[in-house]
């Protein structure tokens, strides 16, 4: 199947990347409310796809969110199964006017294919969903397979959750490639994430700052001094027991870690800042993937158009989110966090403290050198390179439903992104060139899979 | 003029006084915003047709930007002439949800109409407008009289500066009233003694090149907001103090008789706590209420722009946070240095991979002392007086009316301060509102003002 495979699918690149075209330009912004017909839009899309390879492809409904798209071929009876996990849902394009071309125009530029979601995550679902349609042409996939691509990854929704919840018999899988990582890198870890508003109420109404300045509390700057108490200038956490079970990394991975090709210039090369930041004493290895942060991702309230406004606002909101690591308890941060905030006020201002969507728990995965080794074959194959061995920074929340209700298959987390793709930035970009080499590492991972050792679950 | 055959007559005329000011209330004239350069203009043009219609000389006094509004009749030769200044420019209307009701839709409620601008100025200027009216009706003034209306002043532009600057050598006047305060407390009209000044600025700490997810950056990269916080906490402590270097220097303690005239006023925590509906005051809580809010100089966060503030969840290390920030400047507080100190101070706030640029936003408002021992203002605390019942109080406002020192500058003629709104008319919150009895009184007054200066 392998060889014939991979010969249709580099005859079907230009199909591919119209394919992906036509995805990219579906607007489904899964965190807001006006886009939830694009959502649904983009699942009957997936759906349609599957169908039409041969696939039995239906939406999953819960609580009025997005839906869940399942599709499955379970033509091998007896052989392994390999459970592909995407998700289509993209992040909100902000700030527009930095868009060279608009989020949901795909457009080709210098061998890759700007737009909102190109990399998180329909680039990568997208090639997997090739593979399988070249599989197909090709004979039929080697083992069982199925895809599981949500609509809520953005936002922490609860659809694909109950799903895995409610069908774990069904769903019993050997093997789960969770395709939402960056490509060469095989992960063993990932930080969770807690994201709260910290909203602080001062005056009952916007006040003219000429006239009640120096006696009504101004929100905003009580919230600075929040955030200031929250996190230290030089990177440490404030919050009481904040760093409390935070695991150290064994001296294996940190070792692991430091052969990785990354420089600090490197990275404040990607990043184009003056600097890097983060807390003293630990390298850019243990800051980005053992070490927990927080970061304040934008304040809403009082005037920010263009021109002066003398207001005191009558109420400030910041949105801030904590990286957290194992085994940090996203419910005891979360508490803690209200009561340091809270205990943060002015005399003038009332402060709470919310948790936005459910946290996500931080994970540790033991793959397997079974499918690790699959898993660098395959790469080996498409991408002429070994992959590395790593954790990463982000929270993929799904990992854990995948843990808790399938607990005897075995988790894959990797996937086609690169660093300078731009996820959540303007101008996401996803390279053709790992588009294509995903398609053709899919192909062989599903042949890799099949073939390993361990037998399929029965 | 007859004084009482005009007052006679604007009694009789409110109900049309009010339908006129109400659609001098419907044009959005926020000068902040250039999409309403074009309703700027429009209210500028009413304002010309009103003047024109009653026989005045009006015109527009044009440069570069809003124009400015000039209206003169001066058929009493031998009088005194007063010059009255006003602004028909409104601030922004956000936050717009908490209108109850739209404002740009004057809506009367409770005996007070609801609008942007309903208090600040338009209720002002266009109460003297209505007077000149009445005074054109029953027989002419018996002083001569200049009004000079701009559209800039919420945002410190340069035309009225730069005709003041150029024509107020050659502009005579005996007494130039500010129409642009407000009554300090219910029922107790005002004349100003000082105002606070103005330095406005917009800070903006930059980070890395794009934004960035806060998951694969999160731990090495800067955070602009983080930054931010840390700055702007350092510019003001908890205590209410500005730590600005030398941000206290040169400041001058109000006069024993002006802090006498406050304490008079009998304004509590109480009754300001009830105003501003927050649960406690804040500030230098060692200095006493009156003298926090108009003798000592203070620092206020305005807005913070970038990153995510939309529904639900972004996981983002924003580019760039950008806060505006002012200070109100007491005398002698020096605008220029204390921009220059808050400059450097800011930049000395960044942290290692983040840039802190600062620049100010309009030219700045120095503090002005505004005497009180004087005709005009005599006459004023008189006609306030007979319409009100009650005796003027002297206070320094908080707020800064930046024109002031113009006038003092370029016409030097002296000069009142004063308003006729209520002390709750929430200027530049939602919800702004003008009391129509303390409008129909401001009439009255404007009325008996110009009688009490004819017989000088």
């Amino acid at each position: 199947m392998t060889d014939r495979a991979i010969e249709i699918a580099r005859a079907g690149r230009p199909q591919a990347e119209r394919d992906l075209a036509e995805e990219l330009a579906i607007p489904s912004v899964g965190t807001l409310s006006r886009h939830a017909a694009d959502c649904r839009h983009n699942a009957d899309w997936l759906v349609d796809r599957f169908t039409r390879m041969g696939m039995v492809a239906s939406l999953h409904e819960h609580g009025g969110g997005h839906p869940t798209v399942r599709a499955e071929w379970l033509g091998r009876p007896g052989g392994p199964t390999l459970t592909i996990y995407g998700h289509y849902d993209v992040q909100p394009p902000d700030p527009l006017a930095e868009w060279i071309s608009p989020p949901f125009e795909p457009e080709v530029r210098d061998g890759a294919i700007y737009g909102r979601g190109a990399t998180d995550n329909k680039g990568p679902h997208l090639a997997a969903l090739k593979a399988a349609e070249h599989a197909f042409a090709a004979g039929g996939p080697p083992l069982n397979l199925r895809f599981l691509i949500e609509g809520e990854e953005e936002g922490g929704g609860e659809v694909l959750p109950d799903l895995l919840r409610t069908s774990a018999a069904e769903l019993r899988t050997d093997y789960v490639f969770i395709d939402d990582g960056t490509v060469l890198q095989l992960l063993t870890g990932l930080r969770g994430n807690l994201y709260v508003e910290v909203d602080v109420t001062g005056p009952a109404i916007d006040l003219h700052s000429g006239a009640f300045g120096g006696l009504a509390p101004n929100p905003f700057n009580t919230l600075a001094h929040i955030l200031a108490g929250l996190k230290n200038r030089e990177g440490r956490i404030l919050v009481p027991g904040f760093y409390d079970g935070v695991r150290s990394p064994s001296q294996e991975e940190l070792a692991s870690w430091r052969s990785l090709p990354y420089t600090e210039e490197m990275i404040l090369k990607l990043i184009g800042a003056p600097a890097l930041e983060g807390e003293p004493g630990y390298d850019i290895f243990e800051r980005n993937f053992s070490r927990p942060t927080l970061d304040v991702h934008g304040i809403a309230g009082g005037f920010t158009d263009e021109g002066s406004k003398t207001v005191i606002p009558a109420r400030a909101t910041a949105k801030l989110s904590m990286r957290l690591v194992p085994d940090q308890d996203p419910d005891a941060i979360l508490e803690s966090l209200s009561r340091h905030a809270e205990s943060l006020a002015t005399p003038g201002t009332r402060v709470t403290v919310r948790r936005l969507g459910e946290a996500a728990r931080p994970v540790l995965l033991d793959s397997g050198p079974a499918v690790l080794g699959a898993a660098s074959r395959a790469y080996r194959a498409a991408f002429g390179r070994l992959p590395a061995v790593v954790r990463a920074g982000y929270s993929i929340p799904v990992v854990t439903d995948f843990m808790a209700n399938l607990p005897d298959a075995k988790i894959l987390i990797s996937g086609f992104s690169a660093d300078e793709d731009g996820a959540h930035s303007p101008n996401e970009k996803m390279s053709l060139d790992n588009f294509h080499r995903g398609t053709e590492m899919v192909i062989h991972l599903m042949d890799e899979l099949a073939a390993a050792p361990g037998g399929a679950v029965r | 003029m007859n004084l009482s055959q005009a007052l006679e007559i604007a009694k009789e005329s409110r109900p049309r006084a009010e339908a006129d000011y109400f659609d001098h209330l419907r044009i959005p004239s926020i000068s902040a915003l250039p999409r309403h350069a074009g309703d700027c203009r429009r209210a500028a043009a009413n304002l010309v047709a009103h003047f024109t219609r009653i026989g005045f000389d009006a015109a527009l006094v044009e440069g570069d930007g809003h124009p400015t509004v000039r209206a003169e009749w001066m058929g009493a030769p031998g009088k005194p002439i007063l010059t009255v200044y006003g602004h028909y420019d409104v601030q922004p209307p956000d936050p717009l949800l908490e209108w109850v009701s739209p404002p740009f839709e004057p809506t009367v409620r409770d005996g007070a109409v609801f609008a942007r601008g309903a208090a600040d100025s338009k209720g002002n200027h266009f109460a003297c407008l209505k007077a000149a009216e009445y005074a054109m009706a029953a027989g002419g003034p018996a002083i001569n009289l200049r009004f000079l209306i701009e559209g800039e002043e919420e945002g410190g532009g340069s035309v009225l500066p730069g005709f003041l600057e150029k024509e107020g050598p050659k502009l005579r006047t005996d007494f130039v009233m500010i129409g642009d305060g407000s009554f300090a407390v219910e029922g107790v009209p005002t004349l100003y003694t000082g105002l606070r000044g103005l330095v406005y600025t917009e800070v903006e700490v930059a980070g890395p090149a794009v934004d960035l997810h806060s998951g694969t950056y999160g731990g090495i990269a800067p955070n602009p907001f983080n930054t931010m916080g840390h700055l702007i906490a350092a510019l003001k402590g908890r205590d209410g103090r500005v730590n600005v270097p030398g941000f206290y220097d040169g400041i001058r303690e109000p006069s024993p008789a002006e802090l006498a005239s406050w304490d008079r006023l009998g304004i509590t925590e109480a009754d300001l706590l009830e105003e501003i509906g927050a649960p406690a005051l804040e500030g230098e809580l060692s200095l006493p209420l009156l003298v926090r809010r108009w003798a000592r100089p203070t620092l206020d966060v305005h807005g913070i722009k970038g990153g995510f503030t939309d529904e639900g969840t972004k996981t983002v290390i924003p580019a760039v946070a950008t806060a505006k920030i002012s200070m109100r400047l007491v005398p002698d507080q020096e605008p220029s240095h204390i921009f220059a100190s808050f400059s450097a101070f800011c930049r000395s706030l960044g942290t290692p991979g983040t840039r802190v640029t600062v620049r100010q936003l309009g030219p700045p408002s120095p503090p002005v002392t505004c005497g009180i021992d004087h005709p005009g203002a005599r006459a004023a605390a008189a006609a306030f007086e007979t319409v009100w019942g009650t005796q003027v109080a002297y206070v320094r406002a908080g707020g800064s009316i930046p024109v002031s020192l113009d006038f003092q500058q370029a016409i030097g003629a002296p000069m009142i301060i004063t308003g006729f709104d209520q002390p709750a008319s929430g200027a530049h919150s939602p919800n702004e509102n003008m009391n129509l009895e303390y409008f129909h009184r401001g009439v009255d007054f404007f009325l008996h003002y110009l009688d009490e200066l004819s017989r000088l």
